[in-house]
């Protein structure tokens, strides 16, 4: 495979080359470097100090974490973790791989570290990530290898919220140096071994030599030095692809995707996701207290047709909060709410408004997801197809988040990133007392939410899932669009898989 | 070639691209049969041409008439640039008269406060008015304006510190001369060429800072179109469907250089010393 | 004129003061909350609440302010919320690679315009004052995300040439010093690295300067025109002094004023404006660093950035106003009076 790479690159990639002393015990053979493209802000190289589910797995492949959902088996699989089972209803034994190696040459991770890593997430002044273990109790060692997590209440969905979140740091290093160790020792025990972290610009990690899969698979061909390198506009992405800056480009936004098509040098992924986008209602606010209302809403909003005209056919209609590509979906609901603008009209009818209105204040988030005022400006106008009196508001991200988040903000277009288990996020979304962004307060549904925590059976708990789905597709205190899926731009020469939440492990990449 | 056929050839080109703007803002609408902001998805990112629907210049993604967006978007930004070029220009000049005239103490003052202005990264200041009072026409125009008249003022005032000590200025001081009178009857006209030079550039780069908002996702509110906006948000169909950034490119470059055209025309014919030069 | 430079920059505290107060004031009262966007979506109240406490957002305005101007008097511009890191090495590590840019910028564009200009207002009304004209105004009616898109397009996606953004790529060992690539490789003797230095500066460099090309020249064809139609010209003709005499004695000394304003402004303009072609171009500038730290509502950062562009914008108008003494002599008699 011959890289059509600009000039500068070569020389870059030459001088990589004669730089890097290879590995003793291998000949000099040409080192795999694969650059991906990374947007989320990468502001901290304190492991604790951002929430986002990139960073989560760039620490993961360092530090490493407990373990990870492996989305092609469907199942979850340990890093650091090689056993894990429920011992009572509140309480997970876990234990730790033994004979791994830390990357200075240290020992392995024991569960000191583990108790460690959790007191830095709770207490370190730069963590936001206490919110992720706010089941947590407490983490009892039972010896070096083994440790109880123990909950504060019944929590079935512990091992997806915790496993590929939970970073695991050293614990005499930190002790050494402080928070110093993030910056000068940050050596842990995954795959991959951290070499350069420049904020907002870049982060570069190099194979670990020492590290086996778990399941024993050989990591090979896997990349010998992965870059994330950061580029927020998606035009600039998909250049440096084609040019061979980059070997992968994330998230391709639909309307580019055509630009990679047809091309020999470069591969198209699509892997569906798990970031829910919909249209909420602040349910205690007017007019949306009517539920009349509600469901007008969602029979006048075309789905199929957006995707199909607008997002390039690049997202899956979703009912509800479980939809195919989550856990515990149990195929499609009894009821949806399909599009449907004469129904829609007869509702509004119904409700007060023969002809035309209620007037209606709609914000939209800009430029945070997929083609968002785009889809906004649509909706707007399928509202008023139907007889909304329809404001289009599309403010600034902070302003739209701070309205969003204290509850001020009537009826808005926006996403919940990363629900693969829907029971992480539904009780704050949805749940009576949880955020004040939907103000939905439904006997219902808590009872249904605070029973499915508590059943042990997969089968019985994803049934309890349906029904609670269906009360939200009813009852519509949000209206569900859809997930987009991810589309990634893939040198030819690249093998890899991309999760439904956008990442990815690198040790089963395959590079030429 | 003689100097005043130039000259006409200057008027006729730019009075010709103002016009083709001007015709196509107030009967643009009537041309094509749609509105600006009626969407049909089904019929999105159809090329230009006579045969498909009346979309003579096609549609963009979702839809909407290129040309009849084209129309509006040649009023909205007519008014746009046209309200900060004046707002701006007008305040702009005469701050900038005034403190170089008067010179000393006074001067430092109100340049402490062009400095305040100056220093706020522009973007900073368009954010934080669009952010408080939302995105609508006027608080584009009061962002974009509230900076835009400081190139005036500078030169304005680097002119009137030089021209403060010419003699035909100094004679009417000795001659009792108010401030208002030497400021509008010899700062002033001085200015006027260096004005006008700005003011075709300003509105220019006005409806090119409306872009550039829209580009980092602070422009006008969808409601209302504009050359900027669609430019913006065309760039991801450059490749595929052009024809969405192209019209309205070419919408500003024909506004710009009509008014850039004007300017010159404009300027020589106020420059009473234009016969007097290097020929 | 030594006392008349100190005098300026002595006047950059006042400037500093009004723009810190008229800064805080808006930050504080735009709606966005900072504890908000720091922490994730699932976040609880009390984790909110927590980070508001950590970074003192619970304290009276007043005091925030008091206590930052205390900070900024010792040099302290403090800790980002965003980043978690110290504001000024922050700030100092992104001020180069924003300078490299607009200097680079401002030259070639000036290196552009400033004999564009000449030459249309030597041959004014002619075909070619015609196309430096044509030129001109395509350079500013283009918006520069839009050119640099293009380019990037044209010469990173297509014609494999340029890369498309970025500064150093990974692995390049280049000993910092000044922060400005360039003159770090002459500096080390690495003159193998300006080849690659120089292909990532090209596009954005281009991009920024096609943006000014067109107010540089017609300023500068401006300037020269008005010089030309004073009285001493007009003498200096019937003096019977060469074309080329009066050119380089009368008309480019005297056209300087009005081109030095524009250049200062527009280094200025660029500093700051750089933001988009930054965004465009993944260059780990000043731009880039203030537009994430706006939308995050980062307000130490946010005022560490702007304070250091309005000490950099009162440096170049020192730099202007010197230049203005060196070249004007009337500037130079009206200050000394």
């Amino acid at each position: 495979m011959q890289l059509r790479a600009s000039l500068p690159v070569i020389a870059a990639l030459a001088l990589l080359n004669a730089g890097s002393a290879a590995p003793a015990q291998t000949k000099p053979a040409p080192l795999k470097t694969m650059t991906i493209t990374a947007t989320e802000p990468m502001t901290t190289d304190n492991p604790y100090g951002e929430s986002a589910a990139p960073v989560y797995s760039l620490w993961c492949h360092t530090y490493g974490c407990l373990g990870r959902y492996d989305h092609t088996k469907k199942m979850p699989v340990g890093i650091l973790a090689e056993k894990w089972e429920a011992i009572d209803p509140t309480t997970w034994r876990f234990t730790l791989r033994k004979g791994l190696k830390r990357h200075d040459g240290g020992p392995g991770p024991t569960s000191a570290d583990v108790v460690h890593s959790l007191k830095r997430i709770r207490t370190d002044p730069e963590s936001v990530q206490s919110s992720f273990i706010a089941m947590v109790d407490r983490i009892v060692p039972v010896d070096d290898h083994t440790f109880d997590i123990v909950t504060k209440a019944p929590a079935v969905n512990l091992v997806m919220a915790l496993f590929d979140r939970f970073i695991v740091t050293s614990a005499d290093l930190y002790a050494k140096h402080g928070r110093e160790a993030d910056k000068k020792f940050a050596v842990g025990w995954g795959p991959y071994k951290l070499e350069e972290y420049l904020a907002d610009r870049r982060v570069a990690m190099r194979k670990n030599p020492d590290w086996t899969e778990s399941d024993g698979s050989s990591t090979a061909d896997s990349p010998d030095l992965v870059i994330l390198q950061q580029m927020r506009e998606p035009e600039q992405r998909i250049n440096a692809l084609l040019n061979g800056e980059v070997q992968v480009a994330r998230l391709v936004p639909p309307q580019l995707v055509r630009r990679l098509e047809n091309r020999p040098d470069v591969k198209i992924l699509k892997t569906g996701g798990i970031e829910v986008m919909f249209l909420a209602f602040n349910n205690k606010m007017e007019p949306w207290t009517d539920v009349r209302l509600r469901r007008a809403v969602a029979y006048a909003v075309n789905r199929p047709l957006i995707i199909e005209r607008l997002l390039g056919g690049y997202a899956q209609v979703q009912e509800g909060l479980v939809g195919p590509n989550q856990f515990c979906y149990t195929g499609p609901p009894e009821r949806a709410n399909a599009y449907d603008p004469a129904k829609s009209k007869a509702l509004l009818a119904e409700a007060g408004y023969p002809n035309g209105g209620p007037e209606i204040d709609f914000y939209t988030a800009v430029g945070r997801y997929v083609s968002d005022r785009q889809v906004a400006e649509v909706v707007a106008q399928m509202l008023r197809q139907v007889g909304f009196k329809v404001k289009l508001h599309t403010p600034e991200y902070a302003n739209f988040w701070a309205d969003v988040r204290r509850g001020r903000s009537p009826f808005y277009y926006m996403g919940r990133g990363s629900i693969f288990d829907p029971s992480d996020s539904s009780g704050q979304l949805f749940g009576t007392g949880g955020s004040p962004r939907v103000q939905y307060s439904n006997p219902k549904f808590d009872e249904l939410l605070s029973a499915q925590y508590k059943e042990q059976d997969p089968e019985k708990r994803c049934q309890i899932w349906r029904q609670i789905n269906q009360v939200l597709i009813d009852d519509v205190p949000s209206h569900f669009m859809w997930t987009h899926n991810l589309v990634t731009g893939l040198r030819a020469n690249v093998d890899m898989q991309v999760d439904s939440s956008g990442e990815f492990w690198l040790p089963d990449a395959k590079m030429k | 070639m003689r100097k005043s056929d130039f000259l006409n050839a200057k008027f006729i080109i730019g009075a010709s691209c103002l016009l083709l703007i001007l015709t196509l803002a107030i009967f643009g609408n009537v041309i094509t049969g749609h509105d600006p902001q009626e969407q049909d998805l089904m019929s999105s990112l159809q090329p230009p041409g006579f045969s498909n629907g009346g979309y003579y210049l096609g549609t963009d993604h979702l839809g909407r008439d290129i040309l009849a967006r084209m129309a509006s978007g040649a009023r909205v930004s007519i008014v746009i640039a046209t309200a900060i070029v004046l707002i701006s220009g007008v305040f702009g000049v005469l701050y900038g008269a005034l403190s170089g005239y008067w010179g000393g103490f006074r001067d430092i003052v109100l340049q402490k406060i062009v400095e305040t202005f100056w220093a706020f990264p522009p973007i900073l200041l368009a954010l934080a008015i669009l952010a408080f009072f939302g995105q609508s026409l006027a608080n584009i125009i009061i962002a974009l304006a509230i900076q835009r008249w400081i190139p005036y003022c500078r030169i304005a005032r680097a002119q009137a510190l030089v021209l403060r000590n010419r003699e035909f200025v100094a004679a009417s001081q000795i001659m009792g001369a108010g401030t208002g009178w030497v400021v509008t009857r010899h700062i002033l006209p001085n200015l006027l060429s260096a004005a006008i030079v700005i003011a075709t550039f300003s509105m220019a780069g006005a409806i090119l800072a409306e872009a550039s908002l829209s580009f980092l996702g602070l422009g006008v509110p969808p409601e209302i179109p504009t050359w900027g906006g669609m430019l913006a948000e065309g760039r991801s169909y450059v490749v595929g469907a052009w024809w969405i950034a192209v019209f309205p490119g070419l919408g500003i470059f024909f506004t710009v250089l009509g008014l850039n055209l004007l300017g010159d025309w404009l300027r020589d014919l106020l420059d009473p010393k234009a016969a007097l030069n290097l020929r | 004129m030594v006392r008349a430079i100190a005098w300026r920059v002595a006047g950059v505290v006042p400037v500093l003061f009004l723009v810190t107060l008229v800064l805080f004031l808006l930050l504080r009262l735009a709606p966005g909350d900072a504890a908000d966007l720091l922490v994730p979506d699932d976040a609880s109240e009390a984790e909110i609440l927590r980070i508001r406490e950590r970074w003192g957002l619970d304290r009276p305005l007043l005091e925030q302010y008091f206590s930052f101007l205390l900070n900024l008097l010792k040099l302290d511009l403090g800790r980002s919320y965003r980043y978690g890191a110290d504001v000024f090495e922050l700030i100092a590590s992104r001020v180069p690679a924003t300078i490299e840019l607009a200097t680079l910028a401002l030259l070639a564009a000036s290196l552009i315009a400033i004999p564009l200009g000449i030459l249309a207002a030597l041959r004014k009304g002619t075909a070619v004052d015609g196309a430096v004209s044509v030129f001109a105004i395509a350079g500013v009616s283009t918006p520069t995300f839009w050119l640099g898109i293009l380019l990037v397009l044209l010469f990173s996606a297509e014609l494999h040439l340029l890369p498309s953004g970025g500064r150093l790529p990974y692995g390049v060992q280049l000993p910092e010093r000044t922060g400005l690539h360039l003159v770090d490789a002459m500096l080390a003797g690495r003159f193998d690295l300006l080849g690659l230095i120089a292909s990532q500066l090209i596009l954005p460099v281009m991009t920024l300067a096609f943006s000014m090309v067109g107010i540089i020249s017609r300023i500068t064809r401006g300037a020269i025109i008005d010089v030309a139609q004073e009285e001493f010209i007009t003498t200096s003709v019937a003096k019977g002094l060469t074309r080329g005499a009066i050119i380089r004695h009368h008309l480019l000394p005297n056209a300087t004023v009005p081109i030095t304003t524009i250049l200062g402004l527009e280094l200025g303009v660029l500093i700051s404006g750089s933001i988009i072609v930054e965004v465009v171009f993944s260059w780990p500038g000043l731009g880039t660093l203030l537009y994430q730290s706006i939308s995050v509502r980062d307000i130490p950062l946010v005022t560490g950035i702007v304070v250091t562009y309005t000490t950099l914008f009162i440096l170049i108008n020192v730099v202007i106003d010197v230049i203005y003494f060196i070249i004007d002599p009337r500037i130079r008699a009206s200050q000394g009076a």
